[in-house]
C-alpha cells in the first residue's frame, strides 16, 4: 500500500507520514487488538506504545519490506505479552476465545503476508475437536471440572449425580479422547499429553 | 466481497463478516483481488479524514510524541501532505558536532543544527525560539544553532527568506548568505540569496538593518525602509534603489507578481511555485509578460500566456516546452 517515496519519508521521521500511516492503519489494528484485549485504553495505549517503538527504530526501516509487517509485528508482541501476564496457568484456551484467535489470521493474512498458527494454537484446537466429540454427559462433566477448574463436589451437586459418577465421566472421557488421539492423530499424541498433562 | 473489505480496513467488520473475508482470503487466488481493493480504498479516501475514530488517538500519539524525550519530532504546521499547494513543511535533522579534548574527557560540547528547508514548489513558515516569524520559499534552506535565542541569533540562508524579527536589543539577529551578513535588530525584512556567494538581494519593509562584508566584517551599508540593495558579491559591488517593498515580499502569501519580466525570466518564477521543468527555443526567451498569480494553476497561467502572445505551449513527458506558434504569429502581423 505504501511506496518507496512515502517509506523513505517514514525512515527519515517526516511527522506528516506517520500521521498517514497511523491514520490508514489504526482501524485494522485496533480490530486486531480486540482479538486479545478486552480494556479500550489498554488497547489505545498498545497501539500508540507500538508506534512510538516503530519511531524510535525508524533508522531500521529496510525499504524493500512492507511497513504493515513492522508495525504489526510491534502490536502483536504486544498484544501476546498482555495475554501472558493476565492468562491463567491453564494453557487452554477457552471456546470463546478460540473463534478470536482464529480471527488473527485475517489480519496475519492482511499486514504480515502470512499464516502464523502457533502449536499451542494447534493444539488447543484439536482439544476442542476431541472434547465436542464425548457424548453430551461425559462432555459437560469433563469441561465443567477439567477445563472450567470446578470442583468435582460441586459439580456433582449441581448435576444431581453422585460424587462416584463424576469420576467415572472423568475417567471415561480420558480414555476415550486418549483413544481418538492415537487413532487419528499418532505423531501428534505425545505432545499433546505432555501439553495437557494436567488434565490427564 | 469488495464491501466487506472496505468495512474491514475501516474497522467496521463485525466478527462473522471478518470470518468471511479471512475463508475468502485463504483462497490464494483472491489475495491479487484484495490487495486490489485495498488500493482503491486508499485511492478513494477523503484526505485528512480518519476512518474509524483514529483522529482523537493520533491527536493523543502526536502529544506524546511532542514531549521533550523525543525531541526530533516537531509538529507540523499545515496538514495537507500530498498537495503541493503552499504545503507547509518543517523538517529538523540534528548534526552534532563534538569538541575533542586530548585528556579524553571529552568536554561533550555538543552543538546541534537545525535545518528547516522548503522544498521545490512549497513554502515553509517557521517561528524560531526568539518568536521571530521566517518564511522560506520553494528551494531553500535556513539553518541556525542550538544556542539560538540564547548567546546568539545567527543563521545560515540558502535561497529567499522573509524575515519578522522579533525585538531584542541583546542579542543582533544576524543572517549569513554567503560572502554577506545582514543584521536586523526588530524589523521586517527580505532575503533573495538564490545564488549563494555570488549574490544577494535585500529588500526592507520595517526597521533598520546592516550590510555586513563577510570578509572585511565591516558594516557596509546601513539600510532604511523601502531601500532595495543588490550585491554583486564577486565585484564587491552593491547598488540600492528605493522600490515598493511589497513586491517583493508577496511570494509568501503565495502571490508572485511579474512586472515587465522576460519570459526566461518568467520561467524561473513558474519552476519555483510550481516545481515544474520548462524548456524554451531561443527566439520566444523575449518576449515580456505582466501578471499576479495568486491561487491560480499552472494551467490557468499557461492559457493565460497562449492568450496573450503568440506562443504555444505543450507537455513532453516531465517538461513543458514553450516556442513560437507561427499561425498565431501570421495573424497577429496581420498576414
Amino acid at each position: 500500500m505504501f511506496n518507496n517515496t512515502f517509506k523513505r519519508e517514514l525512515k527519515n521521521g517526516n511527522p506528516e507520514a506517520y500521521r498517514e500511516l497511523f491514520r490508514l492503519l489504526y482501524p485494522r489494528l485496533k480490530g486486531y487488538c480486540k482479538l486479545f484485549v478486552a480494556d479500550d485504553s489498554e488497547m489505545e495505549d498498545i497501539i500508540q506504545d507500538s508506534f512510538i517503538v516503530f519511531w524510535e527504530k525508524r533508522s531500521t526501516i529496510d525499504i524493500r519490506q512492507k511497513i504493515e509487517s513492522y508495525i504489526f509485528v510491534i502490536v502483536r508482541n504486544r498484544c501476546l505479552s498482555y495475554l501472558k501476564n493476565r492468562k491463567l496457568e491453564s494453557k487452554h484456551i477457552p471456546y470463546e476465545q478460540l473463534h478470536a484467535t482464529e480471527l488473527q489470521h485475517l489480519y496475519q493474512i492482511d499486514l504480515l503476508e502470512k499464516e502464523e498458527i502457533s502449536l499451542e494454537e494447534s493444539l488447543s484446537k484439536l482439544l476442542h475437536e476431541l472434547v465436542n466429540e464425548l457424548p453430551p454427559r461425559m462432555q459437560d462433566v469433563f469441561i465443567k471440572c477439567k477445563l472450567e477448574g470446578k470442583k468435582q463436589e460441586d459439580v456433582a451437586k449441581e448435576l444431581g449425580i453422585s460424587l462416584k459418577m463424576v469420576e467415572k465421566h472423568i475417567a471415561n472421557a480420558k480414555r476415550l479422547i486418549h483413544d481418538r488421539l492415537t487413532d487419528q492423530y499418532p505423531i501428534m499424541t505425545v505432545m499433546f499429553i505432555t501439553f495437557y498433562f494436567t488434565l490427564f | 466481497m469488495e464491501k466487506i473489505v472496505t468495512k474491514y480496513l475501516e474497522g467496521s467488520a463485525n466478527e462473522s463478516e471478518q470470518l468471511q473475508l479471512l475463508n475468502w482470503l485463504r483462497e490464494k487466488e483472491n489475495r491479487k483481488a484484495f490487495n486490489k481493493y485495498k488500493l482503491e480504498w486508499k485511492k478513494n479516501m477523503v484526505p485528512g479524514q480518519f476512518p474509524g475514530n483514529g483522529e482523537e488517538s493520533w491527536n493523543r500519539l502526536n502529544s506524546k510524541l511532542n514531549q521533550e524525550s523525543y525531541n526530533s519530532w516537531q509538529r507540523t504546521i499545515r496538514k495537507e501532505w500530498f498537495y503541493k499547494v503552499a504545503a507547509i513543511f518543517f523538517f529538523v535533522i540534528s548534526i552534532g558536532s563534538f569538541a575533542w579534548n586530548f585528556s579524553h574527557q571529552s568536554q561533550d560540547i555538543l552543538e546541534t543544527t537545525t535545518t528547516v528547508i522548503a522544498e521545490n514548489g512549497q513554502i515553509s513558515k517557521v517561528e524560531l525560539p526568539d518568536g521571530s516569524m521566517i518564511w522560506l520559499n520553494s528551494g531553500s534552506t535556513l539553518s541556525y544553532n542550538n544556542h539560538f535565542s540564547i548567546e546568539n541569533r545567527n543563521l545560515v540562508l540558502t535561497g529567499e527568506a522573509y524575515f519578522d524579527v522579533s525585538k531584542n536589543e541583546n542579542l543582533p539577529f544576524v543572517v549569513d548568505c554567503g560572502g554577506l551578513k545582514v543584521k536586523a535588530l526588530g524589523t521586517r525584512f527580505n532575503v533573495n540569496a538564490y545564488d549563494i556567494g555570488k549574490s544577494a538581494q535585500i529588500v526592507l519593509e520595517d526597521g533598520v538593518v546592516e550590510l555586513i562584508d563577510n570578509n572585511t566584517h565591516n558594516s557596509f551599508y546601513r539600510m532604511k525602509p523601502g531601500d532595495l540593495v543588490e550585491i554583486r558579491l564577486k565585484s564587491n559591488s552593491y547598488k540600492a534603489e528605493t522600490v515598493n517593498t511589497m513586491r517583493y515580499s508577496s511570494w509568501k502569501d503565495g502571490i508572485v507578481n511579474i512586472y515587465n519580466l522576460s519570459l526566461d525570466e518568467v520561467i524561473k518564477q513558474l519552476e519555483k511555485r510550481y516545481n515544474q521543468q520548462f524548456e524554451l527555443t531561443t527566439n520566444v526567451k523575449d518576449l515580456h509578460y505582466t501578471f499576479t498569480i495568486e491561487d491560480e494553476t499552472l494551467e490557468d497561467i499557461l492559457k493565460l500566456m497562449e492568450r496573450i502572445t503568440p506562443i504555444k505551449i505543450e507537455q513532453k513527458g516531465e517538461i513543458i516546452k514553450i516556442e513560437f506558434d507561427e499561425k498565431k504569429l501570421k495573424k497577429s502581423l496581420g498576414k
